[in-house]
């Protein structure tokens, strides 16, 4: 009666005009294989963000998506909403 | 004188000849030499012998043979023909016949013209498999005759008790399915041995999943609400009624800044306890939860809060319940913008900025709001 615990990303989302990359990272607890609960944790990265610590396939996709003319884009925008 | 009396030694061999006898002796030697002339036509080994339809002559049946246990036709069929108006029956019967349970019958019934598999139990009859003159199959006794659909099944309990119709296995035999009918009308679904059904279809028309989820396995695809009635009023418009998405999960917020014209995380001198930051999303509709202590922050620019779990399609709103993060009415609303970020932005009288309280530890802020996923 081994129970584990792991982590998967099992849900990587583009979304929106700006490509925003939106992760669903699930922990899942299991006893001897049999899945007892998954939870999730959410967050969402933008074209800006530093995805260099991200697991693998997170960033396979931000970097599949994020071309330079999104980037470009995205920036636009994030300066269109200065504070100022 | 007469020989009353004579010995058969006596008389010498052809001393008598055929025509001195008495016409009765001649006429019974003449038919008893016809007799003995039988001839069996391609007679061999465990062939039955039928008539030929010649006199003297018989066949041996090379299609139809037994030998000792068997009896095989070869070439043609076995034919059990009922006499008019009667049914055509052959029966199987094992051990013996000793002991009453072990007859089958099978049936063309005259009345019907069903095909029907019998056994004999408690004195009687009964069709086991009955494959109707119209097409119709039923196995076990159905109830109400005829107009059952192409196959009708009685439900038999199995050692559990439960009304199991039709079982299916998967080809190793270590999983199955058990379908049947309760007293109740329900349709049940059984998972393998078990005797609570994981499925009811009930006999009033819903649907009950005893035990395990609904999944939708499609993104997209959900509960359709179409058949209900839509809001109604001049200037309102229903978009949709698909019910697709159900989340629960947990968020991480982050104090933002704007630097070199764009948004990054604050410096936070002290992380603190995120204790509650939870989402539920009902449909498009995220709604969220902010619970954050014992934080200090050194450089926030703007009273701004990111990290939230799905990217907004905009507009939203966050109510702080019970702060001392900002520098300017503590509990007041937070506004979440037009798509494309995931922030929260605090404003006060006027639409002016509000701010957080840098350089002072022990921050903390309960908040809820809520806003549309892109």
């Amino acid at each position: 009666m081994a129970l584990t615990e792991t982590i998967e990303y099992d849900k990587i989302e583009v979304v929106g005009q700006y490509k925003a990359v939106q992760v669903r990272k699930a922990h899942i607890v299991k006893k001897d294989d049999k899945e007892l609960t998954r939870s999730f944790e959410r967050y969402v990265l933008n074209p800006d963000a530093d995805v260099s610590k991200e697991p693998t396939e997170v960033k396979a996709v931000c970097d599949a998506v994020w071309t330079d003319e999104v980037k470009k884009s995205w920036k636009t925008f994030q300066e269109s909403k200065s504070p100022a | 004188m007469a020989i009353t009396q004579l010995k058969t030694g006596a008389i010498a061999d052809d001393a008598v000849t055929t025509d001195k006898l008495a016409n009765a002796i001649n006429t019974e030697r003449t038919a008893n030499t016809a007799k003995v002339s039988t001839t069996i036509n391609n007679n061999a080994d465990n062939r039955v012998i039928t008539g030929s339809g010649t006199a003297n002559t018989l066949e041996g049946e090379a299609n139809l043979t037994y030998n000792g246990t068997r009896l095989n036709v070869g070439t043609g069929d076995l034919a059990v023909t009922g006499a008019e108006g009667g049914d055509a029956q052959l029966r199987l019967t094992a051990d013996e016949g000793d002991d009453g349970a072990d007859y089958w019958r099978l049936e063309s019934k005259a009345s019907d013209n069903n095909f029907n598999l019998a056994t004999y139990a408690s004195g009687a009859w009964v069709d086991k498999i009955s494959v109707r003159s119209d097409g119709e199959v039923h196995i076990g006794t159905i109830e109400g005759g005829d107009d059952r659909g192409a196959a009708a099944i009685k439900a038999v309990n199995d050692t559990g008790g439960s009304p199991i119709s039709v079982y299916f296995q998967e080809a190793s035999g270590a999983e199955g399915y058990g379908v049947g009918v309760d007293s109740d009308g329900d349709l049940n679904f059984h998972n393998s041995g078990s005797t609570t059904p994981t499925l009811e279809v009930k006999d009033d028309n819903n649907v009950a999943i005893t035990s395990g989820n609904l999944i939708i396995g499609t993104s997209g695809k959900g509960i359709d609400f179409s058949a209900t009635s839509d809001a109604s009023g001049t200037g309102i418009s229903m978009d949709n009624e698909l019910f697709k998405d159900y989340e629960e999960g947990s968020w991480t917020p982050v104090i933002k800044k704007y630097s070199s014209g764009s948004w990054v995380n604050a410096t936070m001198t002290t992380a603190g306890t995120i204790s509650d930051c939870y989402y539920v999303k009902i449909g498009d509709i995220v709604h969220f939860h902010i619970g954050w202590s014992g934080f200090e922050v050194s450089d926030a620019s703007y009273c701004v809060i990111g990290g939230l779990p799905f990217a907004s399609a905009g507009r939203g709103q966050c109510v702080v319940t019970y702060t001392t993060a900002f520098n300017n009415h503590q509990n007041q609303g937070g506004h979440i913008s037009s798509g494309g970020d995931q922030q929260i932005q605090f404003y006060h009288t006027g639409n002016a900025w509000n701010a957080f309280n840098n350089n002072t530890s022990g921050l903390y802020i309960y908040a809820d709001g809520w806003y549309r996923a892109a």
